[in-house]
């Protein structure tokens, strides 16, 4: 395969690792991706108007940079960061050398392998369908990268890209049955050494206000919950994550400090169970409601009833919990952790004075500084997505001046004044609220219901939670993320509609696809009447299945057409077809002249353009020897005749 | 004993040939000629993967693994997707092939030792044949071949005269994605003349020696002998426009020239030279008459064609020149 590479099928093979980086640009820094799409961008312009192969130099300066940077920036980011980056940079490398077929062959195959593996860091259904578009891609430039006639040049965009969709939803079938019977592994054969230390879902086990801030507007479904019994309110669907202990005056850390303590709760009224479906987060923190009083399998529950997985959540998980919502949770706090709940950290001078004013006037009443600093919040305080930076006193500065911010913020300044008051409290970090799905029947928590709350210890109490937001924002906690923002509401009643529908797709997808594993296949199976299913059994399934959907697609897709094609026929049909819907339908037994006759009668408005194109297809179709730009000419006519629109306008005395 | 060996493998190789011939009559380099049309079944269209498929598969099977190690199922969705249309592309393939009728094949007059063309009439069935690949020998061409049959034309070098084939050679696709190659291997028993080599440096016609009059010397009237009907070759001056006006057929004035009656090639007046050699001359002195339009007698062993004037002719003395013992 010596043939030239066509500057199509290079546009295609472009295209196609175009689009498989595009598809990594949701966790690629937007720097790296923009580096990548703009180089393969200039060697698109550079290759179309100035074909001379990249000079040596210009491949090796960029080989090594493109290594330097892998190096620098994604090695922190984990196995599969560093395997995808790489692979997307030496990708970009190829393209800028590829000159002939067998690389352009070469290039989209690993462009292939590209886009697959961007399902690593998300399968959710936008994600799969964009990869398909790769898919279609593929398939579309490997056409186009099969030697043709020496000197064609018709551009075949459209065909070639039809005929790649026609393929791929001839497929379908084909491949539905295989996902189905296609034998699933109870374990990994390998497990990817991925040191994950970066979420995805925002969650970090540094709480600094003002980090939460970049997905307080990202909708991305994180968890969905389905409840046995009834759906909690908004208010009361707290989900906790991580609990954090210690303050050094800006920032909150310790998460898990306290985990090897055991859990001590004594569950006072019913406890709720529900169904958890969450999204990979590479992290192995578990969100649980409430007061969780049973581990979910693989996880455990810590003395400060945070619950982790032993594994980060790489791919689609589904948890059982169960949980309290009225409790009284560890009614003797052991001195050494109430020394560790009191801690101030350094700094924030103002807001320490504060609150030991508080407990000056408050004496011993607890519940009365609590109720002073959240009617403080309430009174003089204003929640806002998009609150200014705050100095080297962060509470002070927010509590003394800006007076702004959300529920870190205000998590974060309440704690340190309970503690400095003298009040044991922790800082909790988890989502709260989001949305019930009516048609689904579940509550589907985003990323935008990232919350901070606090929990104080109280003699005879034990740990009982204050959220602080509450008093500022009781929208938010109410409505939910959504709804705080207008997202929602009962007016909007199609926005609503049209979000539970997709909200409703999304998990669907995740149920039944996603979600699809040994276990689901199993049971499938059984459905079917085949108990305990073999290797065998579903080898035999696969096959015959298999098979038959290839068999379907082969005659379906493959009729032979009876004769060939011609566009002049085509294009009077049609305009038989548009003349029937204005009344004039063609009788089997009529030719195109007396059908004109008949056609031109009944519209006298449009008589002459009737029999002009009439008269002309007679002439294309029985004489031999017709120059191809009259049949064009004629097609191009027949199509834009519209019988309708010019008989309603134009009367017989308009010029 | 490495000789013996070596024997016994060979006839075994050649055992294995045979089986191998008798069950896949056109993967072997062996098949008989055949008669045309050549219709392309699917028994002999054989398809496996190209390299370029086999890296391919070998993708598809890393995806597949990797969609199952991770238990991602998206990955694993679309991975079937792939392996789906590269099994329908398959199909395709054979399906580009199957159908294919080699209806006619052609060739130009040539001389031994100038290359002919051969043109090769291909049927479609109605279907178009894109991207078919055409291979004999050294030469390759790939055409589009439209729904209504097209017309291939390929270089043939003729090396011997005579009756010749065109020999054997392969249609093959990689339409659509190049993941898979078919083909079949053709050997059409339709053979292509091929006229004997014309002497380049040859003494003038035998006749030319004697008189030096051509043909363009001779004036209308002159030896008019009578009117007869129009053969394909006759130069278009020659015909009777007013005798053709008055009947329904072309006529074509004749002229009984006794000089030209003498212009004899004749095969045994060129006894001392080799027999090739013989052949190579009167095949340039029929050529040279041929082209003065001369009427002239070729005498063969056996035969003697003439005497006559124009194309035709010179045609049938060609052809008799070139299938000599």
């Amino acid at each position: 395969m010596n043939a030239a590479l066509t500057p199509l099928g290079f546009l295609l093979a472009a295209a196609m690792l175009a689009t498989s980086v595009a598809l990594h640009s949701p966790w690629l820094p937007t720097w790296a991706a923009a580096a990548l799409l703009g180089v393969i961008g200039l060697r698109v312009v550079q290759r179309l108007l100035w074909p001379v192969r990249v000079h040596v130099l210009v491949r090796l300066v960029l080989t090594a940079g493109i290594a330097m940077v892998v190096w620098a920036q994604f090695v922190p980011l984990g196995n599969r960061a560093v395997f995808a980056a790489l692979l997307a940079a030496m990708l970009v490398l190829k393209l800028v050398e590829t000159e002939s077929i067998r690389d352009a062959r070469v290039l989209v195959t690993f462009s292939c392998f590209l886009a697959m593996s961007a399902m690593l860091f998300g399968q959710g259904p936008v994600q799969t369908a964009a990869t398909a578009l790769a898919v279609l891609l593929l398939f579309a430039s490997l056409a186009e990268l099969v030697p043709g006639p020496r000197g064609e040049s018709r551009p075949r965009l459209r065909a070639t890209l039809l005929f790649a969709m026609r393929l791929v939803l001839l497929s379908l079938p084909f491949a539905a049955i295989a996902f189905v019977a296609f034998p699933r592994l109870d374990a990994p054969l390998w497990r990817g050494a991925d040191e994950v230390r970066r979420g995805r879902t925002g969650m970090s086990d540094r709480l600094e206000p003002g980090q939460l801030a970049s997905v307080a507007l990202d909708d991305t479904p994180v968890f969905r919950v389905t409840f046995d019994g009834p759906v909690p309110q908004p208010r009361d669907r707290y989900f906790r994550g991580l609990v954090f202990w210690s303050f050094d005056g800006s920032a909150w850390t310790g998460e898990g400090a306290m985990r090897a303590l055991p859990p001590e709760l004594a569950v006072l009224g019913p406890e709720t169970a529900y169904d958890v479906i969450i999204d990979a987060t590479d992290q192995a923190w578990v969100y649980l409601l409430d007061a969780p009083t049973r581990a979910p399998a693989g996880a455990s529950i810590g003395g400060d009833f945070s619950a982790r997985f032993s594994v980060p959540i790489t791919n689609v998980t589904r948890y059982a919990g169960r949980s309290a919502t009225a409790y009284r949770m560890q009614e003797r706090l052991p001195a050494q952790l109430a020394r560790w709940a009191l801690r101030t950290g350094e700094g924030n001078p103002r807001a320490k004075a504060l609150a030991q004013s508080w407990r000056a006037k408050h004496r011993a009443n607890d519940h009365a500084i609590i109720s002073e600093a959240l009617a403080m919040i309430a009174n003089e305080f204003t929640y806002s997505l998009d609150p200014p930076l705050l100095g080297a006193d962060p509470v002070d500065d927010f509590l003394f001046s800006s007076r702004i911010g959300f529920c870190e913020h205000f998590a974060s300044a309440f704690a340190l004044l309970m503690r400095a008051a003298g009040i044991p409290t922790r800082v909790v970090a988890g989502y709260q609220g989001g949305y019930f799905n009516e048609s689904g029947g579940h509550v589907t928590v985003l990323r935008s219901d990232a919350h901070a709350w606090t929990e104080v210890w109280l003699a005879g109490e034990g740990w009982r939670r204050v959220d602080p937001t509450a008093a500022v924002s009781p929208e938010r906690i109410e409505r939910g993320s959504l709804g705080f923002r207008g997202a929602t509401g009962d007016d909007d009643y199609f926005a609503t509609n049209l979000r539970d529908r997709w909200d409703l797709v999304g998990a669907w997808w995740t149920r039944a696809i996603v979600q699809f594993n040994a276990l689901s296949q199993r049971e499938l199976f059984a459905r079917l009447g085949i108990e305990r299913a073999t290797w065998r059994e579903m080898g035999l399934v696969l096959v015959a299945g298999g098979f038959a959907a290839l068999a379907l697609a082969v005659a379906i897709g493959f009729r032979p057409r009876i004769g060939p094609r011609d566009p002049v026929l085509e294009a009077w049909r049609r305009l038989g077809a548009r003349l029937a819907r204005a009344g004039v339908p063609r009788h089997p037994s009529e030719g195109p002249r007396d059908y004109a006759d008949r056609a031109a009668a009944a519209l006298p408005a449009q008589a002459a353009p009737i029999r002009a194109l009439s008269r002309r297809f007679v002439a294309l179709r029985y004489a031999s020897g017709t120059p191809e730009a009259e049949r064009a000419a004629f097609v191009r006519d027949a199509r834009a005749f519209r019988p309708g629109r010019i008989a309603t306008f134009v009367g017989p005395g308009a010029s | 004993m490495a000789a013996t060996l070596r024997t016994r493998l060979a006839s075994r190789w050649e055992s294995l040939l045979d089986r191998a011939e008798r069950r896949l009559p056109a993967l072997t380099r062996r098949r008989a000629p055949e008669p045309l049309p050549i219709d392309l079944h699917s028994r002999r269209v054989y398809v496996v993967p190209t390299r370029f498929g086999l890296l391919f598969g070998l993708t598809l099977v890393a995806m597949l693994l990797g969609a199952l190690n991770f238990n991602n199922n998206g990955a694993l969705l679309l991975t079937f997707v792939i392996a789906g249309v590269a099994q329908l592309s398959l199909h395709r393939t054979v399906a580009n092939l199957r159908g294919i009728r080699l209806e006619s094949l052609q060739g130009s007059p040539v001389h031994a030792g100038d290359t002919a063309v051969v043109s090769l009439r291909f049927g479609c069935g109605g279907t178009a044949r894109p991207r078919v690949r055409i291979v004999r020998g050294a030469d390759e061409r790939i055409v589009d071949l439209a729904p209504a049959g097209d017309a291939i034309e390929l270089p043939l070098t003729a090396e011997r005269r005579g009756w010749q084939r065109a020999g054997r050679f392969t249609v093959s696709s990689v339409h659509p994605f190049g993941l898979f190659h078919a083909w079949s291997v053709l050997n059409p028993d339709q053979p292509v003349l091929v006229y004997p080599r014309a002497e380049p440096l040859a003494p003038a016609l035998p006749r030319m020696a004697a008189n030096e009059r051509g043909p363009e010397l001779r004036t209308e009237g002159e030896d008019w002998s009578g009117l007869r009907a129009y053969r394909v070759g006759d130069a278009p001056r020659l015909i009777a426009w007013k005798a053709t006006a008055r009947q329904d057929r072309l006529l074509v004035k004749e002229f009984s020239d006794p000089m030209a009656a003498e212009v004899t090639l004749s095969w045994n007046a060129l006894a001392h030279l080799p027999h090739e050699q013989r052949i190579s001359r009167l095949t340039r002195w029929v050529l040279d008459a041929g082209a003065q339009n001369l009427a002239f007698r070729l005498v063969l062993p056996g035969s003697t064609l003439g005497p006559a004037r124009g194309t035709a002719h010179a045609a049938r003395c060609l052809r008799e020149l070139a299938v000599l013992p």
